[in-house]
């Protein structure tokens, strides 16, 4: 009754987070801008004769231990983690999202029986997800984003589904369908436009975990194929030799840090933004 | 008692979960150009006869469904089958890595716990001290920095820069570091929970009463988080696993992880298969437990 | 007289730097008085309470005096407020089930409560705690319960009890009977009035009801939008209110004007149905729960059917089985005299279409995102009609509910609880109904709108010949109506008849409390003389 939440008015443009954020994920750009800018060695070209040579004249960030150029290798790679992290967050939208929301508006026995299989994807943990794609489809890009995308489905379809749900719930989607409107009226009318906010905050924060994801498979030798410098790959490959080459692994790491704590910035900046019950929580 | 019913009903999903499980990996495994035999015979002379002989042997002929049916019957008598490369039995190597991986997961985990349980419940009751920014920044380093990256720093600093501790094989690290990460992954949310739980009009009523705010936090706002921490803790179990098998490889413990690696590179897919499906049990499990907790935690769901 | 408990003056709150909720305002408290503060949502009511026990919303800010047994309540350091509240002031809630701990039981609660404030343990406690609930009139035996296993009577009690248990001399009562049934209302508000005498409790009681207020309080004061308008005996209120807006809200207490009769028309009836039930199917494992068992009811055309009942009785299932929302079976059922399609499938056919529903929460039944123009256009979605005639149909509809059609493009959240109210009215004519079902469309209203939404009802029933059934809890609006009644218990229709005699002499037992518990406003104990409102 009386006592109604008020909100403060007045929003911030730039917050601090916002901009620590598109700070990060740019500085973890850079090597590739300069490679677009300057062209560069071929990443996978050794030199045999220059085995983890330090930072210094003509490699900028030194050589790994098959005397191939770190700095190449980190801007070669950044298409790749990007790519592949981006890749399977988009099928993790698509097979949760999609798939989840068209057996919902089925209803009946397909709506059992793709959430049963989402509730499977969510027991299996990641890691032994990708352990079978790569066993069954072997090493490369493909497997991994059918891992990454499997492996976070399970988080739009339960999305989709909350959204779902309470809106089917609702008193104005109660007055549509006494209107004579169909399920696929009330979705389009109703589900859609509630779902698209929550769909792309949801999209932001898995990005930077199927990321990380993607690394931590092609550090235990499940990712990409040995010879695409993907960034989780680089650090597994220099490990070995970080007594002799710390250079060769710190590299990597702290361009997939940067990336990755960036990207998330961004991501809790657009959850605040556009999840009105994160926004809620906080006075 | 109304419990059972709801639990009886979960039971049962969990059986048909496993069940599952083991039929798409073993679907899958199956699909697999080339079978353990095919790779002996790669490396080794071997007559058609011989090949299909040891086939029968290995239980790798006939139909999928009758080799996972007979599969399924011998895994109900306790045999897994022996492994493709040191044609031991798959049972004991996998009964033998569990206690490490338990033990290593389980005390990463209960770090994780009791460390996002008071930097969750000190944030709430300190807004004003760097309690909650410490929250915010142990959840974006979860997020961010993947728990091998940290662990090759801390390989990097503590063994070779400063050459502290051996490294390798030594427990206390990896599992401060997955501990770290589990506590990322729970404090913030908990927190976030915990705020709101503080806003429901029975904790404002406890207050209006004049009851002490630590009392509020502990008996009046924590248990309306339980079901959300139990919820959570079910979510992080995936990461666990994760956590604990790069966590075994990067710092060569024994256990699971490694043993399902090196099942992977090896080709051993009879321990492969093992290792898959005593893990989803495990989860199943562990999953099934955190559904009895939440309704007995909850006296609405106990009567 | 004594000094007074409570002195407050030039009390303003709101957010610094922003205009302030509540406006300065002040009024003061004796022992054994009861101040009731009436005023619509918004009227800044409740801040007034939160001030007064130091547990404003995060924020906020008071400014003023509030002397409190000497002591300035709103410059009050956290660590006195510790020492103050439940020992001195202590508060009684809206929600009783949301007031309570769901985790701990009632003696938990209690003795948690009572260890705070008084050093007492074991046996000592057990039989504090026990006399308190003793004291609401509580068995002791239910403290050893969890509160859910509580009717909403005896979670007031309990919380009262609570709120008792460090025997304060100032209870804040922030609307305690609107979550309640009427049949529980009447007892909880005797009850307070009985704890004021007997421990000479000074007690400010919040509502939006001058009705309730009138029944407990020595002394009224109006809110409106942050304003306390006027403040004086309840009597002197009740009798001649000063301001415009307190005598709209007497006035909102009084009768209402009764509608015309109804003039029987040779027609078949708008509504015949015949065996009605309704069943809920729970999951697949339960048992499916039926919530009416064969009901039957007629509404002529043009006619008014009233539906009482306590809540969960099953009034809002036959609303939602009659427009397809709840799975139904009936052995007969007429819609204009032809067949009525139950389910939601036959929605879809044009003879459905004439029974159209107006749901409670005005908030809920409009979906935040759609502009008015979006919401109406969906009630014609059907018949695909060009976009310039369907916007002709929805300012018309506006326009019949008394809304201009500047409001076509606005949102929701751009309009009042009552002018959505209109336009949820509004799609449902758009539609063309001989019956309009309203589902408690006052309940969630203010009471000075919920005058304007009835005398709506009345012109359209008037000017369209459309039929009633009117679902709600508030028999003087039920007697204003006319037509039938049909009271309903357990799903079941135990009474039946013209609402004069029904609710003049109810013949069930069930329709005689409902009936009892629904007391005119004259009946406050606070008001000695007899009182000049003129009530049926």
């Amino acid at each position: 009754m009386s006592g109604a939440i008020l909100s403060r008015p007045g929003r911030v443009a730039l917050s601090p987070r916002l901009l620590a954020g598109i700070l990060l994920v740019l500085l973890a750009l850079v090597p590739a801008a300069l490679r677009l800018l300057l062209g560069g060695v071929d990443p996978l070209e050794q030199d045999l004769m220059a085995l983890n040579l330090p930072p210094g004249d003509g490699h900028p960030l030194g050589t790994d231990h098959l005397g191939r150029d770190v700095l190449a290798r980190l801007s070669a790679g950044t298409a790749l983690t990007l790519g592949t992290g981006a890749g399977g967050a988009l099928l993790a939208a698509g097979l949760g999202g999609a798939l989840g929301l068209l057996a919902l508006s089925l209803g009946g026995v397909v709506r059992g029986v793709a959430f049963a299989a989402f509730d499977l994807l969510r027991v299996l943990p990641g890691v032994l997800l990708a352990l079978l794609t790569a066993v069954a489809l072997g090493q490369g890009g493909g497997p991994v984003m059918l891992a990454l995308g499997l492996s976070f489905a399970p988080l739009f379809a339960e999305v989709a589904r909350a959204t779902h749900e309470r809106e089917m719930a609702a008193d104005y989607v109660a007055a549509a369908r006494v209107f004579g409107l169909g399920r696929l009226a009330v979705l389009a009318r109703h589900v859609l436009p509630n779902l698209a906010g929550p769909m792309v905050t949801l999209f932001a924060i898995v990005l930077p975990r199927c990321i990380v994801t993607e690394s931590v498979l092609s550090f235990l030798g499940l990712g990409v194929s040995p010879d695409q410098p993907s960034w989780g790959r680089m650090i597994a490959d220099a490990s070995g030799y970080a007594e002799d080459a710390p250079h060769a692994v710190l590299a990597p790491m702290l361009a997939l840090s940067a990336l990755t704590l960036g990207l998330s910035l961004l991501g809790e900046h657009a959850r605040r933004r556009f999840d009105p019950l994160a926004r809620e929580r906080r006075p | 008692m109304k419990l059972l019913l709801p639990f009886a009903t979960s039971l049962l999903r969990a059986v048909a979960m496993v069940a599952a499980i083991s039929f798409v990996t073993f679907l899958l495994i199956r699909a697999v150009p080339g079978d353990a035999v095919d790779v002996m015979a790669s490396q080794g002379d071997l007559t058609t006869a011989q090949q299909a002989a040891m086939r029968a042997e290995l239980g790798l002929d006939g139909s999928v469904v009758s080799q996972f049916s007979r599969w399924v019957g011998q895994a109900a008598q306790g045999d897994l089958g022996r492994s493709a490369r040191f044609g031991k039995p798959v049972v004991g190597m996998v009964a033998q890595s569990i206690p490490a991986t338990l033990g290593f997961a389980g005390a990463a985990f209960a770090l994780g716990l009791v460390l996002a349980l008071l930097l969750a419940i000190g944030a709430l009751l300190a807004p004003r001290s760097p309690l909650p920014a410490l929250v915010e920044a142990i959840n974006l380093w979860s997020i961010a920095v993947p728990s091998f990256v940290a662990g090759m720093a801390a390989i990097l600093v503590f063994s070779l820069w400063l050459g502290w501790l051996p490294v390798i094989g030594n427990m206390v690290a990896p599992i401060v570091i997955l501990g770290l990460d589990i506590a990322g992954q729970l404090a913030k949310p908990l927190l976030e929970e915990l705020r709101e739980a503080r806003l429901a009009p029975h904790v404002r009523a406890a207050r209006a009463r004049g009851i002490a705010p630590l009392a509020v936090a502990l008996r009046h706002v924590l248990p309306k988080a339980v079901p959300v921490l139990l919820a959570l803790s079910s979510i992080c179990l995936a990461s666990l696993i994760g956590g604990t098998m790069t966590m075994e490889a990067l710092f060569g413990l024994p256990g699971l992880g490694s043993l399902v690696l090196n099942a992977v590179h090896g080709r051993d897919y009879p321990v492969l298969q093992a290792v898959i499906i005593v893990l989803a049990l495990g989860v199943v499990l562990i999953n099934l437990a955190a559904e009895l907790a939440r309704r007995l935690a909850d006296p609405r769901m106990r009567a | 007289m004594s000094p007074p408990l409570l002195h407050v003056s030039a009390l303003s709150i709101g957010f610094p730097g922003a205009a302030p909720l509540v406006q300065p305002l002040g009024f003061s408290l004796a022992r054994g008085e009861v101040l009731g503060l009436v005023g619509e949502s918004g009227s800044g009511k409740s801040l007034t309470a939160s001030a007064l026990i130091g547990l404003l919303p995060e924020g906020m800010a008071a400014t003023g005096l509030a002397v409190f047994e000497g002591r300035d309540l709103i410059s009050l350091p956290a660590r006195d407020w510790r020492r103050l509240r439940g020992r001195r002031i202590a508060m009684v809630f809206q929600d009783p089930m949301a007031a309570l701990n769901p985790f701990m039981t009632i003696d938990a609660q209690l003795h948690e409560a009572l260890r705070t404030h008084r050093p007492l343990r074991g046996a000592a406690l057990a039989t504090a705690g026990a006399s308190l609930l003793r004291e609401v009139g509580l068995d002791p035996a239910l403290g050893a319960r969890h509160p859910h296993t509580l009717s909403g009577g005896q979670q007031q009690r309990a919380v009262i009890a609570l709120a008792l248990s460090g025997d304060p001399c100032l209870l804040l009562a922030d609307e305690p009977t609107t979550a309640l049934d009427t049949l529980v209302q009447a007892q909880i508000l005797s009850l307070l009035r009985q704890l004021t005498q007997q421990r000479g409790l000074a007690m400010l009681f919040i509502s939006h009801d001058l009705a309730v207020v009138a029944r407990v309080a020595d002394q009224v004061g109006i809110l409106r939008r942050g304003e306390l308008l006027e403040i004086g005996p309840t009597a002197d209120m009740l009798s001649a209110p000063k301001h415009a807006y307190s005598q709209a809200l007497v006035a909102a207490c009084r009768d209402l004007t009764a509608w015309e009769a109804h003039k029987p028309v040779a027609a078949p009836p708008a509504l015949r149905v015949r065996g009605l039930s309704v069943t809920y199917r729970a999951g697949l494992l339960r048992q499916p729960r039926a919530a009416v068992h064969d009901v039957a009811l007629e509404i002529p055309r043009g006619g008014v059917l009233s539906l009482v009942g306590a809540s969960g009785g099953g009034k809002s299932s036959i609303a939602r089985a009659l427009v397809g929302l709840a799975e139904a079976q009936a052995s007969v059922a007429e819609v204009d005299g032809a067949a009525l399609p139950l389910g939601i499938a036959g929605r879809r056919q044009q003879v459905a279409q004439k029974i159209q529903i107006v749901f409670q929460n005005p908030n809920a039944s409009l979906n935040p995102r759609a502009s008015v123009a979006q919401v109406l256009a969906e009630a014609l979605a059907r018949h695909g009609l060009p976009r310039p005639e369907r916007d002709r149909r929805a300012a018309a509809a506006l326009e019949e509910v008394g809304l201009g059609a500047e409001h076509l493009p606005r949102r929701p959240h751009e309009l009042s609880g009552g002018q959505k109210q209109r336009v949820a009215i509004a799609r449902a004519l758009l539609a063309g109904p001989s019956l309009l079902i309203c589902d408690e469309i006052l309940s969630a209203l203010d009471a000075t709108v919920q005058r304007q939404i009835l005398a709506l009802l009345r012109r359209l029933r008037q000017e369209r010949g459309l039929a009633l059934l009117f679902i709600g809890h508030d028999l003087k609006v039920v007697r204003s109506l006319g037509g039938d009644v049909a009271v309903i218990e357990a799903g079941r229709i135990v009474e039946q008849g013209p609402a004069e005699t029904v609710l003049a002499a109810p013949r069930h037992a069930f329709t005689q409390r409902l009936v009892a518990a629904a007391l005119p406003v004259a009946a406050a104990p606070a008001v000695a003389s007899p009182p000049t409102l003129a009530h049926a």
